[in-house]
């Protein structure tokens, strides 16, 4: 390739294209998942449970039926296929048969003419439960004797992780830190609680119109959950206000096609705020053990690490949290001796699933405090230290992966230096009453899923009038996905972002993409719909070549025509070319796939390549103490992203803002407590007033394998920030936290346990 | 037990026929149609449900339809003008602040009634007057950018009075 | 489930009372329905007719009347904020007021409403208490003062009956040479419920000795209260920085004494403190002292 054809190809590559379906959501039309039912539509209705772990005895729904306008009233018995879904273990019931294992299980639908008749309804069925112990601690629920949450007992999965010789390597440690790390149960809180649509179409197919990450899952399980075949099923993605792991499971979309199905007549649901926080999947609180050593000059040398896991009632995704969070253990660190294991326990506490990150921001808390810790001890700088261990091309990883390519974290963290050193040459406020810190946290994610599977595929179509029709069955949550794959497309055909047409996220039009998650959408289904493209451009620049008579190698293609680069004064226009092929019953729809090189980590062990690619960042954050009242204020976030690529700038910096602004809440305030957090009024996120300046620098070191070098963003974003503010609070005070959040009770105390320059001490 | 409220609605005046227990939100989305006013809490911890009413910003959410009678209410389907969008739609667009678009009209009609209000709104006021808008996709850079970019588009703009209000 | 319900609007006080008269017992009051509106999502009122007093013409006015000024019950927050009276003679209620929920919240919400739901954490509470504030409360054929004190008498309870209605607040101008302040702490930097809130109001005399000194804390008991044995220990004293960090420690003592030790305490003691620190710095020390 010449330098003059990567710049012609490149031409979208790195520009902030507008958002494709932007203007409906500037003008209020755009439709999103409680938006789109017709008047008509019946309301469907959940009855929870109150109980966290009870047998049903019996479910009296007689009085319930004879609530005028109530249309139905179904249970667990009303279910025609598999009563059970979920997206790794099919362990979670549509509606809970013989009994309920969380505070929120399902145990009966109302399906009624208004949304009032069908609560109504739902105060009128008669539950009779008998109550059984519960268990709120992953560590009691995998404790002898402990009563079994199923059937097959507590334990989700285990992964273990060796390399080396640790314990040798802990014997010959210069400096050894060991501590205990915990963060909490955290809600989502994405700002469209879930609705959907469903409807039997005039084919007979159950289209259900909902809010979701991965509609493609969703079809075959709720074929299932009826006993259908898959195509039977038609799941059409909405305009989807937020999802960050937690619409990956089926939220609304299993009761709508239950009761389309049932009823066959259209119907709606739509979770209150209050219904979907008790009732939608969390983020796994963590307990990490986490035993670093390293030597005097700073090198690591081995770590030990004991990650426990509360999965709480059902799986959901929790089997990746257990593995990623274990292979992420090392952070973006080379450790030559490595003992990870990572267990992960159902309990009768909401429902932990994907969110954001499946476990590593967690374990970027444990391990960028250990990094502190050492450096502390040893006394070198938090920078050097991370210097002097970050990841480098022919590293290996802790399953003993050797990075070949595309390793930026090295690149990160120079990024970042010249910023930390200034805040940390900064003068310290005279106000001695406000503390100033500064921290670093670092990261790498794995993109795509772990060690298993996880294709994509697309079609590119070129259309009789000259267009181009991209079908990809990914869900765009927000992040902006379709305009990044439309502008992989056009650069590729040599056409502007508007003469693409996107089919997306509907399975009765696409192939699957996958699912919007592990930050592998651009990376994955942008490979997959560049493949596509490129097979389109063969095809097209094939028929070109005869049509102009030229030599197809000097063929090249500009705003929808192909032009001879050899001088020849012609051209021939996409139209044109599309004319012909259909003519001649030549395909013009060419299907794109990609699927990562990964191999499955072994079972005693976890070596392998669970990864094809990783992204890296390095951020800082400044705060502020106020020691009289334990108020965190963050002054300014700088972050370091390595993304392989930017393929739309101004969207990686949305991805980075959004997930400083998540890391911020996961750092200070964010806290769900089952049975006591009910509402956006109990469970605070980040407000404007809680967001610093935030300042992004755009690392690329290209992927070989990634569409124009990209990688992904998404869940790295989020990362590195609770790290980095839990570390400038411990610059700050003298004094470290080990609980997430870092709230004001949590703060005060470190205040009062901290270094000697609180000067007052007001508690006495 | 129908209640009949008259009140002026993007400019329109219309009568309707409500349910006294029914919200402003409720009924402007059932009633009027305008799905651009999102339900996100229903508690006025969001502000995704944001209008104006007699040029204030204020939570659909917590005031019943009934109290509408009488007002001025905007709502962000009100704010294009003969299909051209306005300008704080304009600076949300370009600045890049829509991700997921669930808290974008809110997010724009509070910009619209601190920018109706407020001829050159310092950086602290604009987060006064948006912090009750929660964003969590954006982290609010952007959108805080798009209002001062809006602040400083207003000027020139001013003299057509294309605002609407 | 909302509950079903008739909406009633009175076009001026006497009806407004006429109405209480007659439906009080099965009526909620509506003025910038913050709360109420919350209640009746959860079910946890469920009322047979909303009175909406939001448009009461005689409840809408900020009238000075010598030492003192009325204010109108239903008036919002933003409107007082806005007020040029209320801003230059309230400053530490205006502070608080400022803090309250988010301008959607603050557009709408009102003093009267804030004082008849006596929530324990209210903003505004504390700094009207420093003002000796009078509650004009009437009803059909009768009205009654009630100093805000003895009108609050529990977390979210008070002395109105439920044909009674908060008609204004009257409120005690302050005097030459007076200083206060507001500070609260909240769990975010905005849209949050106080964690503990304090005002504290204060003069020195001609040689700079402590005249006045009144406090008020709140979010740490049922209600919002006065802390008399501080303000008494303070008076004569000159406001140095040990004799401020006394009794920001007695603050937080006698509070600690009154509610007993709890597990929050370790936050509460030291967070007490240190607030009472920040507004007696603010009120009696020119500059912040290092």
């Amino acid at each position: 390739m010449t330098a003059a054809s990567i710049k012609e190809k490149q031409s979208l590559i790195g520009t902030s294209v507008p958002r494709i379906g932007v203007d409906g959501k500037l003008n209020g039309k755009a439709l999103f998942s409680n938006d789109v039912a017709p008047k008509n539509s019946l309301w469907v209705k959940a009855l929870r449970s109150e109980l966290a772990h009870a047998k049903i005895e019996s479910i009296d729904i007689k009085d319930a039926l004879n609530t005028p306008g109530c249309v139905a009233i179904l249970t667990a018995q009303d279910i025609p296929g598999n009563n059970s879904f979920g997206i790794i273990n099919k362990d979670q019931p549509l509606l809970a048969g013989s009994k309920v294992r969380f505070v929120g299980d399902p145990v009966a639908l109302a399906v009624a003419i208004s949304e009032d008749v069908a609560e109504l309804a739902l105060s009128k069925i008669h539950v009779t439960y008998t109550e059984l112990a519960s268990i709120f601690d992953p560590e009691e629920s995998l404790a002898p004797g402990s009563p079994f949450i199923h059937e097959k007992g507590n334990l989700l999965g285990k992964r273990l992780i060796k390399k080396g010789a640790p314990e040798l390597a802990f014997e010959k440690a210069d400096v050894i830190i060991e501590r205990t790390y915990q963060t909490t149960c955290l809600e989502h809180a994405y700002l469209e609680p879930d609705a959907g649509y469903a409807y039997f179409d005039s084919d007979g197919k159950i289209v259900i119109y909902a809010s979701t990450q991965n509609p493609h899952y969703d079809q075959a399980d709720v074929a299932s959950l009826l006993g259908l075949e898959a195509d039977r099923v038609r799941i059409i993605q909405t305009n989807t206000g937020g999802g960050f792991g937690s619409k990956l499971d089926l939220n609304t979309q299993g009761f709508l096609g239950l009761a389309c199905y049932l009823l066959k007549k259209p119907v709606r649901m739509v979770f209150s705020r209050e219904e979907a926080f008790l009732c939608t999947s969390k983020r796994h609180p963590l307990k990490i053990k986490y035993k670093s050593a390293a030597s005097k000059d700073g090198r690591l040398l081995a770590i030990d690490v004991k990650i426990m896991g509360d999965t709480g009632a059902y799986a959901s995704y929790g089997l990746a949290v257990v593995s990623r969070s274990a292979i992420h253990a090392t952070g973006p660190y080379e450790v030559p001796n490595v003992s990870i294991e990572s267990v992960f326990a159902y309990t009768n506490n909401p429902i932990a699933g994907a969110m954001r990150g499946f476990g590593v921001p967690q374990v970027a808390f444990a391990h960028e405090s250990q990094m502190d810790l050492l450096a502390e001890a040893l006394g070198v700088s938090p920078l050097e230290i991370r210097r002097r261990n970050a990841l480098r091309l022919g590293s290996t990883t802790a399953t003993k992966q050797e990075l070949t390519a595309s390793v930026g974290i090295q690149t990160c963290i120079e990024a970042i230096a010249p910023h930390y050193e200034a805040i940390r040459n900064k003068t310290n406020s005279k106000d001695s009453k406000k503390l100033k810190g500064v921290g670093l946290g670092c990261m790498m994610y794995g993109i795509g899923n772990t060690g298993t599977q996880n294709p994509s595929t697309a079609q590119v179509e070129l259309q009789s009038n000259g267009g181009i029709v991209l079908y990809s069955g990914a869900a765009d949550i927000g992040q902006g996905s379709s305009t990044v794959l439309i502008q992989i497309v056009a650069t590729e055909l040599g056409v502007g972002a508007e003469k693409i047409t996107l089919v997306n996220a509907d399975t009765g039009l696409t192939t699957s993409a996958g699912a919007t998650s592990a930050s592998r959408q651009t990376y994955i289904s942008g490979n997959a719909a560049l493949d596509a493209a490129r097979k389109l451009k063969e095809a097209i620049l094939t028929e070109a070549a005869t049509m102009l008579k030229a030599n197809r190698k000097k063929l090249y293609m500009k705003n929808g025509n192909v032009l001879d680069s050899s001088g020849v004064d012609s051209s021939v226009s996409f139209e044109q070319i599309a004319n012909k092929a259909k003519r001649e019953g030549r395909p013009l729809k060419w299907q794109g796939f990609f699927d990562p090189d990964t191999t499955p980590l072994d079972p005693e062990t976890g070596q392998g390549k669970p990864y094809a690619t990783f992204a890296f960042a390095a951020q800082i954050a400044e705060v502020e103490v106020d020691i009289l009242t334990a108020e965190v204020t963050v002054k300014k976030i700088i972050a370091a992203h390595d993304v392989g690529k930017a393929i739309n700038p101004e969207s990686v910096k949305g991805q980075i803002y959004g997930g400083a602004a998540m890391g911020l809440g996961f750092a200070l305030m964010e806290e769900f407590i089952p049975g006591k957090t009910v509402s956006l009024k109990d469970y605070h996120i980040p407000t404007f007033s809680d967001m610093p300046p935030v300042e992004c620098l755009i690392i690329e070191e290209p992927e070989p394998t990634g569409p124009f070098g990209a990688k992904g963003v998404g869940e790295p974003a989020l990362i590195p920030t609770a790290p980095a503010i839990l570390n400038a609070i411990a610059d700050a005070l003298g004094s470290r936290i080990y609980s997430l959040p870092a709230n004001l009770e949590r703060v005060m105390k470190a205040i009062h346990s901290g270094a000697s320059k609180m000067k007052f001490r007001l508690n006495q | 037990m129908n209640l009949e409220i008259d009140f002026c609605l993007n400019g329109s005046e219309i009568r309707l026929s409500i349910k006294p227990w029914e919200t402003a939100l409720d009924v402007l989305r059932n009633q009027s149609g305008l799905t651009g006013v999102k339900e996100g809490c229903g508690i006025g911890e969001c502000g995704a449900c944001t209008i104006i009413i007699d040029g204030k910003a204020v939570n659909s959410c917590l005031i019943l339809a009934a109290q509408l009678d009488g007002r001025k209410v905007e709502t962000v389907e009100g704010l294009e003008v003969d299909g051209k969008m306005h300008f704080i739609q304009q600076a949300f667009l370009d600045k890049g602040a829509v991700q997921c678009g669930f808290c974008t009209p809110g997010m724009l009609m509070s910009a619209k009634a601190l920018l109706d209000k407020v001829e050159n709104p310092s950086t602290d006021k604009i987060v006064e007057a948006m912090t009750g808008n929660l964003c969590r996709c954006a982290g609010y850079v952007q959108i805080l950018e798009a209002v001062r970019e809006a602040t400083c588009m207003k000027a020139p703009l001013n003299k057509d009075d294309v605002t609407n209000s | 489930m909302r509950g079903h319900f008739n909406y009633l609007r009175p076009d001026c006080v006497t009806e407004c009372l006429d109405m209480l008269d007659q439906y009080g017992n099965e009526t909620a009051i509506l003025a910038g329905g913050t709360d109420v509106m919350i209640s009746l999502r959860t079910g946890v009122k469920k009322p047979r007719i909303i009175l909406d007093i939001s448009r009461l013409p005689e409840t809408r006015q900020v009238e000075p009347y010598g030492e003192t000024v009325r204010v109108g019950s239903t008036l919002t927050y933003s409107e007082l904020i806005d007020h040029p009276v209320i801003r230059q003679e309230f400053p530490a209620l205006c502070a608080a007021m400022g803090c309250v929920g988010s301008l959607q919240i603050r557009n709408v919400g009102t003093l009267g409403g804030n004082i008849a739901n006596s929530s324990p954490a209210a903003d505004s509470i504390p700094p009207m208490m420093l003002r000796d504030a009078e509650i004009i409360i009437q009803k059909k054929g009768s009205s009654r003062i009630q100093k805000l004190e003895k009108l609050i008498v529990g977390a979210y309870s008070n002395t109105l009956e439920p044909n009674e209605l908060i008609t204004g607040i009257i409120l005690t101008k302050i005097k030459k040479g007076y200083r206060e302040s507001y500070q609260r702490i909240g769990r975010r930097k905005s849209l949050s419920i106080a964690r503990i809130n304090a005002a504290i109001l204060g003069r020195l005399n001609d040689s700079g000795v402590i005249e006045d000194a009144r406090i008020s804390v709140g979010s740490v008991a049922p209600s919002p209260m006065r802390m008399t044995n501080v303000e008494s220990h303070l008076k004569g004293r000159k406001p140095e920085l040990k004799t401020i960090l006394e009794a920001s420690r007695m603050i937080a003592q006698e509070i600690i004494d009154l509610v007993g030790v709890r597990h929050s305490t370790e936050y509460k003691q030291p967070a007490i403190a240190g607030l009472a620190l920040k507004c007696l710095e603010d009120v009696f020390l020119d500059s912040s002292v290092n």
